[in-house]
């Protein structure tokens, strides 16, 4: 069940309110997650802790890591189709 | 029931292009039966409603996004979507929509933006309701301290409410500046800030939070009238005046944990009360 790490197929796993969102250049952790001792506290954490180590089983079969990856933009700008009818 | 104000609400929605038919099959999604309503025309073009078992989308081909989402929050409508539990989804381009007019994954790959929902997906009461939520129809470029930062933070307090009142109408958009960037082959729009619109039935008040889409985002939390203002797009036509001038308290949304560690300590998030 766990995601191939770094491969953008727009996967998201939802652990609680905890989301795990994997893209090209960064995996994103966020939300929050209650654990408790119970059955489905332990499922979340089991599913948490395969999730994480997909992450860490990846970077570290990675040769070369830089200290920091810089992110590569791929944007444009340009006015607003939605504004500026009354100043035409 | 509020006396609607049928005249303007259906000339708004012929001016905008969608049949009143259609309009109607998800209307129960809108505060009173009413869906929101574009007061601006020119957000008006290439306009698509796309009806969801949960929620009600109005996308724009322009924008390459939704220009708003409405749903209808219930205490048994949530009850059902914890119950689903642990979930694995994909986002995916909504095959409703012509490839010219909608979004692709590949348009938010290597964009340092995220995928924002705006129907919340954990609000959803069925698992397809949920999979119709990670269509890219529902979705805006959102920063990541947004999305991972105070607006979960902002969904998690809307929930708590609708849970709490017992049943809430929410509607959820973008709003875009003068000049807007762009991410993309498809040039998908990143909006200025999102906002979220809450209806209490319960109380009869409303109000809206709105953010800032930034690296350092705030919320502010401002009136109905002040919103469809600032956006265009009118959230509730159905409100009385009195209703759409005074925002209604909302709680103060949780900021994540992830939010403050990357914000500088300067950069503390503000939330003020302006109604």
């Amino acid at each position: 069940m766990s995601f191939i790490p770094f491969l953008d197929a727009g996967k998201s796993v939802r652990i609680d309110d905890l989301t795990i969102e994997s893209g090209t250049e960064r995996i994103a952790l966020y939300g929050r997650l209650e654990i408790r001792r119970d059955r489905i506290g332990l499922q979340d954490i089991q599913a948490l802790k395969a999730q994480i180590d997909a992450i860490a089983r990846e970077l570290e079969g990675s040769a070369h890591l830089p200290e920091r990856a810089r992110s590569a933009h791929q944007t444009s700008v340009m006015p607003s189709p939605f504004m500026g009818r009354s100043c035409a | 029931m509020r006396l609607p104000m049928t005249g303007l609400t259906l000339a708004s929605l012929l001016w905008a292009g969608i049949t009143h038919a259609a309009a109607a099959a998800c209307s129960t999604f809108g505060g009173d039966g009413q869906l929101p309503v574009l007061t601006n025309a020119a957000l008006g073009q290439k306009i698509v409603l796309l009806c969801n078992d949960g929620f009600a989308v109005l996308h724009s081909g322009i924008s390459h996004g939704p220009l708003w989402t409405a749903e209808h929050l219930t205490e048994e409508g949530l009850e059902r979507s914890m119950q689903i539990g642990r979930v694995v989804r994909f986002f995916h381009a909504d095959p409703r929509l012509s490839f010219e007019e909608r979004a692709e994954l590949s348009d938010y790959h290597a964009s340092d933006y995220d995928r924002g929902h705006m129907v919340c997906s954990g609000d959803e009461p069925s698992l397809r309701a949920q999979e119709q939520s990670f269509a890219l129809s529902n979705v805006v470029p959102q920063t990541p301290e947004l999305n991972e930062g105070i607006w979960t933070g902002v969904e998690i307090a809307v929930r708590r409410l609708a849970q709490r009142e017992g049943e809430l109408y929410v509607v959820t958009g973008p709003a875009f500046g003068a000049s807007v960037k762009t991410i993309g082959s498809h040039r998908v729009f990143v909006p200025s800030a999102t906002w979220k619109a809450v209806y209490d039935p319960v109380e009869d008040e409303a109000g809206a939070y709105f953010c800032q889409n930034s690296s350092q985002p705030t919320c502010t939390i401002i009136s109905i009238g002040a919103l469809t203002q600032a956006t265009g797009v009118d959230p509730f036509p159905s409100l009385p005046d009195e209703i759409r001038q005074t925002a209604m308290t909302l709680p103060r949304p949780l900021k994540s944990p992830y939010a403050d560690r990357i914000r500088p300590a300067s950069g503390s998030p503000v939330l003020e009360n302006m109604p």
